[in-house]
């Protein structure tokens, strides 16, 4: 009683006061967007001004203007990179974008069974470094491959190699954008067809087609970006076959041309930055598809049609499983092919490297600080974008900022990187060659995907709680500890393995800016390959693959048992 | 203007004698589970030529899972349907040759009005020049000229919706399936969409069967009502027979509001409170005995000065003025103490001002009023719930 009377007593003391003091809220989310907005310049927009200023700079660092593309343009063997690289990524697009296509459909549109299963293995490559299937597939179908005969005398070493790779290594986003693309679809559209006698062919191309249009346009993108840019793959099965990726670190690391490097970065952004375009372009077709009223599809069984998907799928399986079953078995052999006894020696990483288990134990520290202060980063970001954002120009930037890596393919932000910190000018030029730099690339270069994640989780979120909180006088990080937080915690723990696998996976990111003591697990895979230590090189990859899955897996459990123990206020929430 | 539908010309060829004799579509016997879940149970049904037919009921009672059914959306569990005496029970939805229409549109929101309205056509290979035709008369029809080339997403709800009726209408079907197509727009816009749907229904002559929770649609629209609870069906008939003689409280209920008015009936009597009334014959049935609930509509009862002769005395605790009308609460010591409500319109008000308070005599029509088995008081609650 006393308690409350006192309260009341204190408010009213200060509803006397009407003064216009300073808005600490205000200053507040002033001061964090700010410095947000400053972390997200130094990560992201400053190392590619530094990547850009030098392409148009010769080796005195004079201003050049378009000198460096031309003597690019006059150099044959480099132009022949950027056919390559273009053929090659259309022809992945054109044989990955179908097969990921069917499999998304039968596992949507199909009452096949084992679908969690068959989606799970569709989505394994992302667990794994692009550099894993080039090795395996070198084991299967290289010089001494055990299905070598299936090449009718062509070598794995090149192009062909590179676009099978690819293929895997690209089919998980297709699977990704394609399930979530077609698993929204109005089934009264499908039933008003039925009932004006529309053949099944026709359905699929006036209903099913066009309402998966965008989603295939963007995976297409996706796909075309991710093998144009990609360096891993070209460099452990490319042989001699030249490709832009691995022009940038001959120039870099072989010839010192920074120029020229510089060059080569700046041409790898066009295609990400037209991926960008019209990614945003078609985001909004995309949502607008559906209306509240709609009616979600649910697919009706089939026994023949169900039966024929569960076949189609299982033998688009094999070859995943194949693949990463080969990588397994190759890391537990004595020594491929000659003895093919269980042998641990290829764990023994320090009898192959120099570096030892000491990489793999960087990958896992670079991977959790990269998780810990990219899910800060993201969530308070995409906090104060979706919640503060309006009125706001250092929101607005800082949304703008965190869109870019979409944009920018790791090797070139890694190059960006070495110009920019390495400047001597540079006061933070102390962070090269540490921990510290390879995660900042290392979130600067995914930050885009956690940024829309966060936004998507805290959309879903009532602004009203945010409202009706201030009319209570709380302030909004009371709020946002209170409620906003627990609400979002499996979005939260999604960004974080979000970052933690790629951390764990990247290789194009950090190749230019590790030192000798932050070299990752990787890195020491291309090493290792290089070397002709493929077992090892098999095992370290496995490594990565097994981290990435063990940490996909916790996520996975922890996720389900938080959403059962707060089964009941989620379940209010999603009736709201 | 649109030539005649197809329901309607299949009637012609049949000829005069056989077509007479079996009903354009007969349900029988429809059951339908959803897991453990009854939701349709024993449903049987006469549908004739030309008819508009109302489902209506509280959201969940089966309408639309019956809708569907009749459609071929939906598989029975059991029952048969018959059109013209031919089984088509097991018929795929496109065989059926019924239009449908949903409550969410479903237009195609990449295809522009024209190629939605022609959507069934092109499936039927009609050729171009027929195809044109046809489209003009139907966007005539629903009064959309100019618009053939907007996107349903550039348009109203009221105008996608009568696109989706143009392209349900298009190919012709034999019958015209509605499920609640009204339901997501504005009021106005559903009152006009209402004449325009009947309107158009009764000029081509067609069959159709439309499902509504809203007692007020159904009883404007439709020729015949059925009512529906809980997966059975309460009672079939016009919207004046269901309004006036509703077969059960829970129809009586929620088709407008009733007075409920607890009595006893022996004798052929009817007794309420200190009063005694003689039986309404529709309503003079061996389950009519012992307690009973008497119902009357509130617009069928009058008011009158106090101590006028044919009236009860009564007393008027709440006055509610609700637009049109006004709605008196009155208690009535001749009836028990009974509360009950009575309309006066804006001119019964005029003429005879009243106001909370005051004594004022009630006339009630004894021949109207509905009873029901006092075991089925339960259902008031149910048919408010809605
Ligand atoms: N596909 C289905 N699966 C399970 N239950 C269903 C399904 N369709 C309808 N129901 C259930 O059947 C009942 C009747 O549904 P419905 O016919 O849609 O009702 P109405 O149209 O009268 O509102 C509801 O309780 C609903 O939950
Ligand atoms: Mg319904």
């Amino acid at each position: 009683m006393t308690d409350l009377a006192t309260r009341h007593g204190a408010a009213a003391d200060h509803g006397t006061s009407f003064r216009p003091g300073i808005d600490w809220e205000h200053v507040v989310r002033l001061l964090v967007g700010a410095l947000m907005l400053a972390v997200a310049l130094v990560i992201i927009v400053l190392p590619l001004y530094a990547l850009l200023s030098q392409s148009f700079e010769d080796h005195e660092g004079n201003f050049v203007g378009l000198a460096n593309f031309i003597s690019y343009a006059q150099d044959p063997i480099l132009r022949l990179s950027v056919f390559n690289s273009l053929w090659v990524a259309v022809l992945t697009v054109a044989i990955v974008v179908p097969l990921g296509f069917f499999f998304s459909y039968a596992l949507t549109r199909s009452c096949m069974p084992l679908k969690g299963l068959f989606k799970g293995i569709a989505l394994l490559p992302i667990l794994a470094p692009s550099l894993l299937p080039a090795i395996a597939l070198i084991y299967i179908f290289g010089n001494q491959g055990y299905l070598k005969w299936l090449m009718f005398g062509h070598s794995i070493y090149g192009p062909v190699g590179i676009i099978m790779a690819q293929v895997f290594h690209c089919l998980p986003f297709v699977v990704l954008i394609m399930t979530t693309a077609l698993a929204t679809a109005d089934a009264r559209l499908y039933e008003a067809a039925e009932t004006l006698n529309t053949s099944r062919w026709r359905v699929f191309w006036t209903i099913t087609f066009p309402s998966v249009r965008y989603g295939l346009i963007n995976a297409s993108l996706v796909v075309f970006t991710t093998a144009i840019v990609d360096f891993g793959i070209a460099k452990v099965i490319g042989g001699k076959f030249n490709m832009l990726a691995i022009d940038v670190y001959r120039q870099i690391i072989g010839q010192a041309n920074f120029q020229m490097g510089a060059v080569i970065g700046v041409i790898l952004l066009f295609p990400a930055v037209l991926t960008f375009i019209v990614e945003r372009v078609t985001y909004k077709h995309q949502t607008s598809q559906l209306t509240a009223r709609a009616v979600m599809l649910q697919p009706k069984p089939s026994r023949g049609f169900d039966r024929l998907m569960l076949l189609a799928v299982a033998v688009l399986a094999v070859p995943i499983l194949g693949i990463i079953g080969t990588a397994i078995f190759a890391s537990f052999v004595t020594l491929w092919p000659y003895n093919l006894s269980f042998s641990l020696a290829n764990f023994n990483f320090g009898a192959f490297d120099p570096g030892g288990w000491l990489s793999y134990w960087n990958s896992v520290e670079m991977a959790a600080w990269t998780a810990l202060f990219g899910t800060i980063m993201a969530f308070c970001g995409g906090y104060l974008t979706e919640k503060h954002r309006r009125g706001s120009r250092v929101l607005l930037g800082y949304h703008i900022v965190a869109m870019v890596p979409l944009a920018v393919p790791g090797i070139v932000l890694g190059l960006g990187y070495i110009f920019f910190f390495n400047m001597p000018s540079n006061p933070l030029n102390v962070v090269y060659g540490t921990m510290t730099i390879m995660v900042m690339c290392t979130i600067g270069h995914y930050y885009t995907v956690p940024h829309l994640m966060a936004l998507t989780a805290l959309k879903q979120i009532d602004s009203e709680f945010e409202a009706a909180s201030q009319a209570l006088g709380v302030s909004f990080w009371t709020t946002l500890r209170r409620v906003t937080v627990p609400i979002s915690i499996p979005a939260i723990i999604d960004i974080a393995t979000f970052f933690f696998v790629n951390a764990m996976t990247t290789v194009a990111g950090v190749i230019f800016i590790y030192g000798s003591t932050t070299k990752v697990a990787s890195i020491a895979v291309v090493a290792l390959n290089d070397t002709g230590d493929e077992g090892a090189a098999c095992a370290m990859a496995m490594m990565i693959l097994y981290t990435s899955a063990g940490v996909k897996l916790l996520q996975v459990i922890a996720t389900r048992l938080l959403l059962h123990r707060q089964q009941q206020w989620r379940s209010s929430l999603r009736e709201a | 203007m649109l030539d005649t539908s197809r329901s309607a010309a299949h009637l012609t060829h049949n000829g005069n004698g056989a077509a007479s004799a079996a009903p354009f579509l007969r349900i029988t016997g429809i059951d339908k589970h959803f897991g453990s879940f009854r939701a349709l149970s024993n449903v049987t049904l006469d549908v004739q030529a030309g008819e508009f037919i109302c489902f209506l009921g509280p959201s969940g009672c089966g309408k639309s899972t019956l809708l569907r059914i009749i459609a071929g959306l939906e598989r029975q569990n059991a029952g048969m349907i018959h059109s013209l005496d031919q089984d088509i029970s097991d018929l795929p939805p496109a065989q059926r040759q019924f239009g449908i229409l949903f409550q969410s549109y479903a237009l195609f929101p990449n295809l522009n009005v024209r190629e939605n309205i022609v959507y069934g056509l092109r499936n039927r290979r009609m050729r171009s020049a027929e195809i044109d035709s046809r489209l003009n008369e139907l966007i005539e029809l629903i009064d959309l000229k100019g618009s053939e080339g907007k996107y349903p997403a550039q348009l109203s709800g009221g105008q996608q919706q009568r696109v989706a009726l143009a392209r349900a209408i298009a190919p012709s079907p034999r019958l015209l399936l509605l499920d609640e197509p009204l339901s997501a727009l504005d009021a106005k816009v559903r009152v006009h969409l209402r004449q325009q749907i009947r309107d158009l229904q009764r000029r081509l002559g067609l069959t159709a069967i439309m499902v509504t929770h809203d007692q007020e649609e159904a009883l404007s629209m439709a020729d015949r009502v059925v009512a529906m609870r809980d997966g059975e069906v309460e009672q079939i008939g016009t919207p004046t027979e269901v309004y006036h003689t509703p077969r059960s409280l829970f129809v009586a209920g929620f088709v407008g509001k009733m007075n409920i008015l607890p009595g006893r009936v022996g004798g052929g009597r009817l007794s309420i409170g200190s009063l005694s009334f003689a039986m309404p014959a529709f309503y003079d049935t061996p389950e009519n005995q012992g307690e009973v609930i008497a119902c009357l509509r509130p617009e069928q009862m009058r008011l009158k000065a106090a101590g006028a002769a044919d009236a009860l005395p009564a007393r008027v605790m709440q006055l509610e003025f609700l637009g049109s009308f006004w709605r008196a609460t009155l208690v009535v010591p001749a009836l028990g103490d009974a509360e009950i409500s009575v309309d006066l319109t804006s001119r019964d008000m005029a003429d005879m001002p009243v106001a909370i308070g005051e004594s004022v005599g009630v006339a009630l029509p004894e021949d109207r009023f509905a009873v029901f088995p006092a075991s089925q008081s339960g259902q008031v609650r149910e048919s408010v719930r809605q």
